[in-house]
């Protein structure tokens, strides 16, 4: 965990010194009329304090008590299904603007379903249909918000 | 709606404001949209007790505590009279907050009209911290989300200036980053990723409620914690970042230390549902006073009652009163018919909330992924807002991972510009000079609290170490 920490430090320390070296940029214009850059100026400079702030903190070696072993990150392969989940999130609005939102939407449902949490075919393909065609009747006939129509004009 | 949203566990009132805000814009009138998501945000503090009792999980987090004696009960079979207690503690709870929203707001506008931009820089500054502070175990990770969530505000065109900043080069970028999108992003999909993760199917401990109403043992026992919890919670929720999550801790502890016999307490003790749940409802109230009579929301959920505001040409402010007396009054009549309302429909109808409980997080999960999706798609029918939402998704989702609160980052992202602006324009006013913050009475008292704050953590924080705890504990 404490690398963790140290490494979401080193990723703030990064971001801070992007916000000083924009600002400086953008200029910080003379005390009586800060420019742009002024406020950005030092909140790089705060967050780049804080996350040596961090990264000291969590310096060393993780430490746990005689018998237990240190808290992972992720216990064993916890990290596959928010990677997957994530995957699916990903590949619907990448084929979203190519096949439509329509049947994006439906393979979204069906791979979710049935890949991630093992329902069956049958139980995936009603919600798949049942969400969907709320989805559409909500968004695209009350609401009047054009949803992408790919290719195929769905 | 707000009931659902606050029995289902995944999806809280914040996130849902954001995933309902388009289908706002269809609705013509600023005050019965923000009618409807003011309903949403109360009716969810109702819902949440029921998944706290039955199932020890909070449907949202001002409902934690409410699992510690609420499960207890269910246990021992009184879940019914805990139902019973948390729906009519929420009601009398959320009439405190009526009336106290109803004749404390108007003056405190009156007063906020003497307001000039140092009072104003120093009124976001003195909320900033209140929200750091309270936010969770870390103050350090606090004044990083803050800090997070101010330079996210700045992204975009400057308002003084008009040139774009941080922006990458992104054209997309110079209309600045969507509240919606982030809120979207880290309360919605960063939440359903973080769950994924988790594996356990939740069992209801029970699907026949009985005795819905408390009895007048029960009541004898929780009246005045009821009361207690009211007025603390009505308080507590004035606060900018304080809210209903820390009134119904407080209002717990507080409980807790007064009562005669606090050993009950963890083992079924009714008071340990009233308080909590009387102090969330009427925080959730009272947090509608900085938005309607300052213009300042006091956490992520109201941030998106201001946002709507916006949307809808309302500019939340000390004058929105005075301008538009219609939303003000139209909000206070509609919650004391939503209050009775939500007393009148949860009790008899816990037993559909039940059933909804039923219904697979496998299930939600994608569709509240979708809503999110579409959602934020549908706003500007834009696909880089729908890529930083998953971007911010991602980044919720380490957030809670590495135990840094999203609150702070959203609350600081929404009062950053206030912010930026007001210490630009004092800075002006006074070539230059910091003083001014400092000669102006209300300014300088402002600032004389946020020290006492910075003070007093530091204090806390001395004294917990001589005992051997962490200082942020």
């Amino acid at each position: 965990m404490k690398k963790w920490q140290r490494s979401s430090g080193y990723l703030l320390m990064a971001y801070a010194m992007f916000l000083v070296y924009q600002s400086l940029q953008l200029s910080l214009g003379p005390p009586g009329q800060p420019g742009p850059g002024f406020l950005g100026f030092f909140l790089g400079l705060a967050l780049g304090v804080c996350s040596i702030g961090l990264i000291f903190l969590n310096r060393g070696p993780e430490k746990c008590e005689s018998g237990f072993t240190p808290k992972s990150f992720w216990e064993g392969e916890a990290w596959r299904k928010p990677l997957i989940s994530l995957g699916a999130l990903v590949l619907f609005v990448a084929i979203m603007g190519l096949i439509g939102a329509i049947p994006a939407m439906i393979l979204f449902f069906l791979f979710w379903l049935r890949s991630l949490e093992k329902t069956g075919w049958t139980l995936a393909a009603l919600v798949a249909l049942i969400a969907t065609g709320s989805f559409y009747l909500i968004f695209a006939r009350f609401l009047q918000i054009p949803l992408p129509k790919g290719l195929l004009f769905i | 709606m707000g009931t659902a949203i606050g029995v289902l566990p995944g999806l809280g009132p914040a996130a849902t404001i954001a995933l309902l805000l388009p289908i706002t814009f269809k609705i013509p009138s600023p005050l019965t949209a923000v009618i409807m998501l003011s309903g949403i945000y109360y009716g969810a503090m109702y819902g949440g007790s029921t998944t706290s009792i039955l199932l020890n999980i909070p449907g949202e987090a001002a409902s934690v505590v409410t699992c510690i004696d609420g499960y207890e009960m269910a246990r021992q079979g009184r879940a019914g009279a805990a139902l019973g207690m948390a729906a009519i503690g929420s009601f009398f709870a959320g009439t405190i907050g009526i009336l106290g929203l109803q004749f404390l707001a108007p003056p405190l506008a009156s007063f906020a009209l003497q307001f000039g931009p140092p009072e104003y820089a120093a009124l976001t500054f003195l909320g900033l911290l209140l929200a750091v502070y309270l936010s969770g175990t870390s103050v350090l990770k606090g004044v990083i989300t803050g800090i997070l969530g101010l330079a996210l505000s700045l992204v975009g065109l400057d308002s003084v200036a008009g040139i774009p900043r941080y922006t990458l080069g992104l054209l997309e970028l110079q209309g600045g980053i969507d509240i919606i999108t982030v809120i979207m992003g880290l309360f919605g999909v960063g939440e359903i990723l973080y769950n994924m993760e988790s594996t356990t199917e939740v069992k209801i401990l029970t699907t026949k409620i009985e005795h819905i109403y408390p009895t007048l043992k029960d009541w004898a026992a929780s009246k005045y914690a009821v009361v207690r919890g009211s007025f603390l919670g009505f308080f507590i929720g004035l606060l900018p970042g304080g809210g209903a999550i820390i009134a119904s801790l407080v209002s717990y502890a507080v409980e807790k230390r007064l009562s005669s016999f606090p050993d009950r307490f963890g083992k079924g003790a009714i008071e340990g549902v009233a308080a909590p749940e009387s102090a969330n409802n009427s925080a959730a109230t009272s947090s509608f006073i900085p938005l309607l009579s300052l213009g300042i929301p006091g956490n992520p959920a109201i941030a998106m009652i201001f946002a709507a505001l916006l949307i809808h040409g309302v500019q939340p402010s000390p004058s929105l009163i005075t301008e538009h007396p219609e939303v003000f009054w139209g909000v206070v009549a509609s919650m004391y018919i939503g209050n009775a309302m939500l007393l009148v429909l949860n009790l008899p109808l816990v037993g559909i909330w039940v059933q909804l409980l039923k219904v697979r997080y496998a299930i939600l999960a994608p569709i509240i992924c979708m809503v999110c999706l579409i959602g934020v798609f549908s706003f500007q029918s834009s696909f880089f807002d729908v890529w930083v939402m998953l971007i911010f998704g991602v980044i919720g989702y380490f957030m809670r991972k590495l135990g840094f609160e999203s609150g702070p980052l959203i609350l600081a992202f929404v009062l950053g510009p206030i912010f930026e602006l007001s210490i630009r324009q004092s800075l002006r006013l006074s070539h230059g000079s910091p003083e001014i913050f400092f000669t102006r009475p209300i300014s300088a008292a402002l600032l004389a609290v946020a020290a006492l704050v910075i003070i007093g953590y530091f204090s806390i924080g001395t004294r917990r170490k001589k005992k051997g705890h962490s200082p942020s504990s």
